[in-house]
């Protein structure tokens, strides 16, 4: 599994993100690889986003830590909460990227939005009702895990029955 | 066909270009359509452009657009935007008639100016709503 990641991604942060939690004999369920491609899908649009990806006119690339931190973030997230990958991450006008879950057939809506270096904004949207809002730093070394916070936020508003005894105890830290 | 400055009636359509990205349309998701197709831009200062069905076609108003890898077109009901209300702010759509292309709106209340949580809000209500009926997508290769 190792090998495969590794080829896929030379990146040490990358590989690291989509091999958490499978050995290198993993025998895959559907569901699990459904999972692992998923996370493996949102990491390589990251990285797309890059490299050869030209901006369309007017709009500005995103800066290189920017993709860094979305690439880490992401990787705190999966660490976390390893069967909630992201559905997509985009890139906005300004050079912000977004994070995004869908559930209830795209009626309720979750993003992280990484606005620039260190800095992320979190948005909770129900199918009904007023939307969230949390703004936070990227964790800096030694300090306060925010964006573990803003992890469980994203998560929490969406059914807490659907994490695992571990992401639950992952939530409560996060709390 | 009319004169496109007229108010438009509950019952029309309006239709919203979309640049084709793989990022911004993926259609693999309930949702395909990204909020950020419904992000202001700088020149978006009067509210976000969108066009009456009653005046263009989606073929022509994609046809129209600078995109290399052109555009996603999506209809959206005047009524559905309409009821949009998120608290303090009620979605409208107006007439606003431009030189370049018939039967041009806007969503004034979603402008370079709006308080940026309300319009992400805003955002993400259009785009589900877009999402719902996308009546056209570029035949040509893969989204930028």
């Amino acid at each position: 599994m190792m090998d495969y990641f590794g080829a896929i991604w030379p990146d040490e942060s990358i590989r690291r993100v989509a091999s958490v939690g499978l050995s290198d004999d993993a025998l895959l369920s559907s569901r699990s690889l459904e999972v692992v491609q998923a996370w493996c899908g949102v990491l390589q649009q990251l990285r797309s986003f890059a490299a050869a990806w030209r901006p369309p006119e007017g709009f500005v690339r995103p800066a290189p830590q920017v993709i860094n931190d979305a690439i880490k973030y992401l990787g705190e997230f999966r660490d976390r909460f390893p069967e909630h990958p992201p559905l997509r991450a985009a890139v906005g006008p300004d050079g912000e990227i977004a994070i995004e879950w869908q559930w209830d057939g795209g009626k309720e809506y979750a993003e992280v939005e990484l606005t620039g270096p260190n800095e992320m904004e979190a948005m909770y949207v129900p199918a009904s009702g007023q939307a969230q809002h949390r703004t936070s730093q990227l964790r800096l070394p030694g300090g306060e895990p925010d964006n573990l916070m803003i992890a469980g936020f994203v998560l929490i508003q969406h059914h807490d029955s659907a994490l695992s005894a571990d992401e639950r105890d992952n939530f409560v830290l996060a709390q | 066909m009319g004169d496109d400055a007229s108010p438009i009636q509950t019952d029309e359509q309006v239709l919203r270009r979309v640049l084709f990205r793989e990022d911004w349309y993926d259609p693999k998701l309930d949702v395909p359509i990204h909020r950020y197709a419904f992000r202001p831009m700088r020149q978006d200062s009067g509210g976000i452009s969108v066009f009456r069905v009653r005046f263009i076609a989606a073929s022509d108003l994609a046809a129209a657009g600078p995109n290399p890898a052109g555009y996603i077109v999506a209809a959206l009901d005047v009524e559905d935007i309409r009821s949009i209300d998120l608290g303090t702010t009620r979605l409208s759509v107006v007439a606003d008639p431009i030189e370049d292309l018939p039967g041009h709106a806007l969503i004034p209340e979603l402008n370079t100016t709006t308080p940026k949580k309300l319009a992400k809000e805003m955002q993400v209500r259009l785009a589900q709503l877009a999402s719902r009926r996308i009546v056209y997508v570029p035949d040509h290769g893969n989204a930028a």
